[in-house]
């Protein structure tokens, strides 16, 4: 019984605060702020990831996204050194975007979760079932795709890397001409 | 096999307890989780104009379409899920590399990143 109730509780306790935490994003107005609370939501939806049963995205997601990419962008942010954003003043503009964002939250509900469950009968399963997780481990199993069928999409994204690196450096050069001393970033 | 597959997504055929529903977490609820946080990045996009938050919105909305895409990869029982998340993972790690560096070449010349100030390609 304990064991069947933790996984629900902590499902509801992390998706609650994962929601919580996106929406003070887009409600701060400090940019600062609305970083800091996007930090604690890729925490909870990396409790989300290891809910689901992949141990792996979820390290990586504490890693890349609540680690390198959000301390990028405090970085950044510290640099601009940014006023408030001011209060909205287009009222008919912020009127169609929660218009939009509503159309779109009731059909990607209604296609997803409604028609999900009549569409998707009689499709193909694979083979990489719970049973099997459970003996050779999820990090084995993904290691065993990702190094054979996807080996060539791997060493791809190792070129995406190192290409954007490159870009970097050459965004940070091309401003050391105009204003000094802000080289760091290409670093 | 079909009736096993409705009853494994969103469990539908279960009347009585109303708390083993409740308690009962399925793919549903995860797909769900992702669409709403998917909706709340949307919003953040279309409504905010600084840049930075924009960016924060973006990553917000890759989060929920990685959930949902780990959330089919075990309920299809595959891997393919979860080895998309890594390279979204991937090129996300690129793009905010590429993006913050490209955020303040426009700050040094434009000395604002609220998106709707930023018009230098008008003509």
């Amino acid at each position: 019984m304990e064991i069947t109730i933790v996984k629900p509780v902590l499902f509801y306790i992390f998706s609650s605060l994962a929601i919580a935490t996106a929406l003070m994003v887009i409600i701060f107005r400090n940019p600062l702020y609305s970083a800091t609370s996007l930090v604690v939501t890729f925490f909870s939806i990396a409790v989300i990831f290891i809910l689901l049963g992949s141990e792996f995205i979820a390290v990586m997601q504490v890693l890349v996204y609540a680690g390198a990419i959000m301390v990028l962008v405090i970085f950044v942010i510290m640099l601009l050194n940014l006023k408030n954003e001011a209060p909205i003043k287009n009222l008919l503009r912020s009127f169609f975007a929660i218009l939009i964002t509503g159309i779109l939250f009731v059909s990607m509900m209604f296609v997803l979760v409604k028609g999900a469950s009549e569409n998707l009968e009689g499709a193909k399963r694979g083979v990489i079932t719970e049973a099997v997780i459970n003996e050779t481990g999820s990090i084995e199993v993904f290691s065993m795709a990702l190094f054979s069928e996807y080996l060539i999409p791997f060493e791809l994204a190792s070129l995406l890397l190192t290409a954007a690196i490159i870009g970097v450096v050459i965004l940070a050069k091309g401003m050391r001409k105009k204003v000094s001393s802000t080289g760091e970033k290409g670093k | 096999m079909p009736k096993e597959c409705e009853k494994r997504f969103l469990q539908p055929g279960k009347k009585g307890n109303k708390m083993d529903q409740i308690l009962n977490i399925t793919p549903g609820h995860y797909i769900s989780l992702s669409v709403i946080l998917f909706c709340i990045g949307a919003a953040g996009v279309l409504l905010r104009r600084n840049a930075i938050v924009i960016f924060l919105c973006i990553e917000i909305m890759l989060n929920a379409v990685n959930i949902a895409l780990i959330t089919f990869s075990r309920y299809f029982d595959q891997s393919r899920g979860e080895i998309f998340v890594f390279f979204v993972m991937a090129v996300a790690a690129a793009e905010s590399a590429i993006g913050l560096a490209l955020l303040i070449v426009v700050y040094k010349q434009k000395k604002t990143i609220d998106v709707d100030e930023i018009n230098l390609l008008k003509g």
